[in-house]
């Protein structure tokens, strides 16, 4: 640990720690807009600007790293800069509530009472080939910030998004202005997740949720669609109940709130009228009845003991869905081992 | 080649002379050429001040200068360009001689040579020495001049560099525009046989700030990095890396020769009778400069910038002022990198400043708000000017300067709000429509 001083008291943090985590929890916030702790600090957006004793200009606390006696000031002429920086990023920001998606710039703009003091004539941006079905990009909501191109290059490392050309033709943009299914995208949306002002977004196949996406429910879950066991909130819409979108947080562990393709866009099947919703076992008449899970676990159960009694455990081998968890893996390989007898137990997670 | 195709795009559409064909016709829109009329024509490209301002105005032609390369000159550069080795001194006594000489960096932020040097032999090797001939700075012509007319005496500089630095490698990073350099360079270098190899620009004014010219040099977007750590300590690949401007290093050698007196290389063009690039003393005036050297103005003047399109924009009341860092800061303004440029009184002020912010905008790299949003919108207050409306009021410009000024990640946008700020201070009659400044 370390001390330094923020606006003339002293506080301690471990040595090397980002400054903005620092004086974030030293109670003094500094906003920021490109700062993600996924990504490598960058600096770009400008707003977590503080004055630091010894340099000559302000410095970006995401990107400045905290050592011992440092002389860290954000009320001089700090608080003009965070309004300033502000106008500035919304002087292009043409669609400021695409689709009234959370934007932390507008949100930050209420906070500081700002308002763009011009529209830039050259903000508009280019459109680019919108053909995806899962993910959009709407170029008048981003701020250039390049979370979402960072992320794609340091978490990802894929090159779906790139950030093309200068000054004023600058944007982000899929690969070659192309659609992300001309990229080597892999839909993981994780673009998506990291975008603070709603610029590029999903399109809710199963139809937009009724009002602010801010009014969602969200439920932890483990997503089921592999043994990784990422951590996911499926969002819910309260009128319909229904799944409308699945995010995850990156204070989750297993998954740093990384999700893929899977996880975060098929989930209509929870929906789905073919799905089955309880046990069903098969009776004399040949047909599917419903039934408990103790009637199906017994039928269960029977069924294997008797093949088991009559041909001997080798007789039997099971393969475990790819869809289970990594518990509910060793479970299997368990009761595969353990009850019915035998080696011959596989998932295609093996593989 | 383990490249992916985002990081293609994001480089080609960074440099233009990678978005566009090198064999395009490419018509100079810097300042200066403006002034003297330069307009593109149908299929014809406008690009950026291509560094020959004392022929404007300027078209290319593929790599070639329309018309050919000639110079105007004096003083060191006119002597026989002879191929001699540096002095065998020692890394103390290199540095005493270069803290001696006051020498600082020509290429504009003028940072004391002899610092750098020190810094960088104080980090633990391998070493990289980079020299910066990405002449950039509208108006800025001197590099050119060194290298065409003098580069062994470059070379001098830069082996004494290289030997000093116990540098394993060494690049002499080019802009594009400047293709007879590169070829009389190459031969240069063969003649010496000195081990350095030339990267050429592809066409990006920021790449001249020295951390976006590593940048470009690894094959990225050339963007500045953040500081610290300064090139010094981790530069190129890593490495600490020596970064002078090719003036410097001139100077460097005769500095190390025992054969230099305080002097430095001005780009002079414009309205005056015989533009070129002259030796001379530091603290010369405009006036001193244009009747002694470049054969006196040609009708009456109208504004002076005196070093460099960030370096600010003066009335003719400044011509007397000598252009040295202390005097030019009493009219707002710096020596940047000594390229005077002199504009007659017919070409409006606000076009000049109007010109110089568009070419603000088009460079900044977009990695920063105050830079990436702040010059456009002072490009469009200024076009908004030359009708007399007011864009933005007076303050909020003022606010917006002053952002741009301290928030910047680098130069482009530190030094950008000196044009803007000396025009409102300069001629108040003609930024009258913006308002009130705040008390």
């Amino acid at each position: 640990m370390v001390s330094f001083t923020v606006d003339g008291q002293e506080v301690a943090a471990p040595e090397g720690e980002l400054l903005v985590h620092a004086l974030a929890r030293n109670g003094v916030f500094v906003p920021t807009l490109c700062h993600d702790d996924k990504l490598d600090p960058y600096g770009g957006c400008r707003m977590c600007v503080v004055g630091v004793e010894g340099s000559p200009r302000p410095l970006p606390a995401c990107a400045t790293r905290v050592a011992d006696g440092m002389v860290v000031s954000t009320n001089s002429s700090v608080p003009q800069f965070q309004r300033t920086l502000t106008e500035m990023l919304l002087a292009e920001h043409l669609n400021g509530s695409p689709a009234g998606r959370p934007n932390e710039l507008v949100a930050l703009a209420g906070d500081l009472g700002v308002e763009a003091p011009i529209v830039l004539p050259d903000a508009e941006r280019e459109p680019y080939d919108d053909r995806d079905r899962l993910m959009g990009y709407d170029p008048e909501a981003c701020i250039l910030c390049a979370r979402c191109v960072r992320y794609t290059q340091e978490v990802m490392q894929c090159s779906a998004l790139s950030l093309e050309g200068r000054g004023a033709e600058a944007r982000v943009v899929p690969t070659w202005g192309r659609s992300w299914l001309d990229t080597e995208c892999e839909l993981c949306g994780g673009c998506l997740s990291v975008c603070p002002t709603g610029a590029l977004y999903e399109k809710f196949v199963e139809g937009a949720p009724a009002g602010h996406e801010a009014g969602l429910v969200k439920t932890k879950t483990t997503c089921t669609f592999c043994g990784v066991g990422c951590q996911v909130d499926l969002n819910v819409d309260p009128e319909t109940k229904r799944i409308v979108k699945v995010t995850s947080d990156p204070s989750y562990v297993s998954n740093d709130g990384n999700l893929c393709v899977k996880g975060r866009f098929a989930f209509n099947f929870v929906h789905h009228p073919d799905r089955l919703t309880q046990p069903l076992v098969r009776g004399a008449d040949g047909e599917l009845h419903p039934a408990s899970w103790d009637e199906a676990l017994a039928a269960a159960a029977a069924g294997l003991s008797k093949v088991r009694d009559r041909y001997g455990p080798q007789s039997i081998g099971v393969l475990a869905s790819a869809r289970l968890t990594n518990e509910e893996n060793y479970l299997i390989q368990k009761l595969t081992r353990g009850v019915i007898g035998t080696n011959s137990v596989h998932s295609c997670e093996a593989t | 080649m383990n490249i992916r195709r985002g990081e293609v795009h994001e480089v080609v559409s960074f440099y233009s002379f990678l978005r566009e064909p090198v064999d395009v016709v490419r018509v100079c829109t810097g300042p200066v050429c403006d002034c003297m009329g330069a307009r593109a024509a149908e299929g014809e490209l406008a690009v950026a001040c291509v560094g020959h301002c004392d022929l404007a105005p300027v078209r290319m032609d593929g790599d070639e200068i329309v018309g050919g390369v000639t110079h105007r000159t004096n003083g060191f550069l006119l002597e026989p360009d002879e191929l001699r080795e540096p002095p065998a001194l020692s890394q103390d006594e290199v540095v005493a001689r270069l803290e001696e000489s006051g020498l600082t960096g020509m290429g504009g932020a003028g940072f004391p040579t002899f610092r750098k040097w020190d810094a960088v032999r104080r980090e633990p090797g391998p070493r990289v020495v980079v020299v910066n001939a990405d002449e950039g700075e509208p108006g800025t012509i001197k590099d050119r001049y060194v290298m065409e007319l003098r580069p062994q005496l470059l070379l001098e500089g830069l082996a004494a560099a290289i030997r000093f630095a116990e540098a394993e490698e060494a690049y002499i990073y080019l802009r594009e525009e400047y293709a007879t350099s590169r070829a009389i360079l190459r031969e240069a270098i063969a003649a010496r046989g000195l081990d350095v190899e030339i990267v050429v620009g592809a066409g990006s004014y920021v790449c001249g700030e020295e951390t976006a010219m590593l940048e470009s040099m690894e094959g990225r977007r050339g963007m500045p990095r953040l500081r610290p750590p300064f090139p010094a300590q981790v530069g190129y690949l890593g490495r600490p890396t020596l970064i002078n401007n090719v003036e410097t290093l001139a100077h460097v050698a005769l500095i190390l020769r025992g054969e230099w007196s305080p002097s430095r290389l001005w780009s002079v063009s414009g309205a005056v009778r015989e533009p070129g690039c002259y030796q001379a003393r530091l603290d010369v005036t405009t006036r001193q400069l244009v009747d002694e050297y470049a054969g006196g103005f040609d009708g009456e003047v109208g504004a002076v910038v005196p070093g460099g399109a960030a370096s600010g924009i003066l009335p003719p009341a400044a011509l007397d002022v000598p252009l040295t860092r202390d005097a030019l800061r009493d009219w707002g303004a710096g020596p940047g990198s000594a390229a005077v440029q002199v504009f007659p009184a017919s070409y409006p002020v606000l076009r000049l400043l109007s010109e110089t912010m568009r070419f603000f905008a088009e460079e900044s790299c977009q990695k920063c708000t105050p830079c990436r949003i702040g010059n456009r919108a002072l490009h469009h207050v200024a076009e908004e000017l030359q009708e007399g409306h007011a864009a933005m009021t007076r303050e909020k410009v003022d606010e917006w300067l002053e952002a741009m000024a301290q928030t910047s990640i680098c130069g482009l946008g530190q030094a950008s709000p000196f044009p803007v700020r000396s025009v409102f201070r300069h001629w108040p009659e003609l930024v009258a429509p913006l308002g009130e400044a705040a008390p």
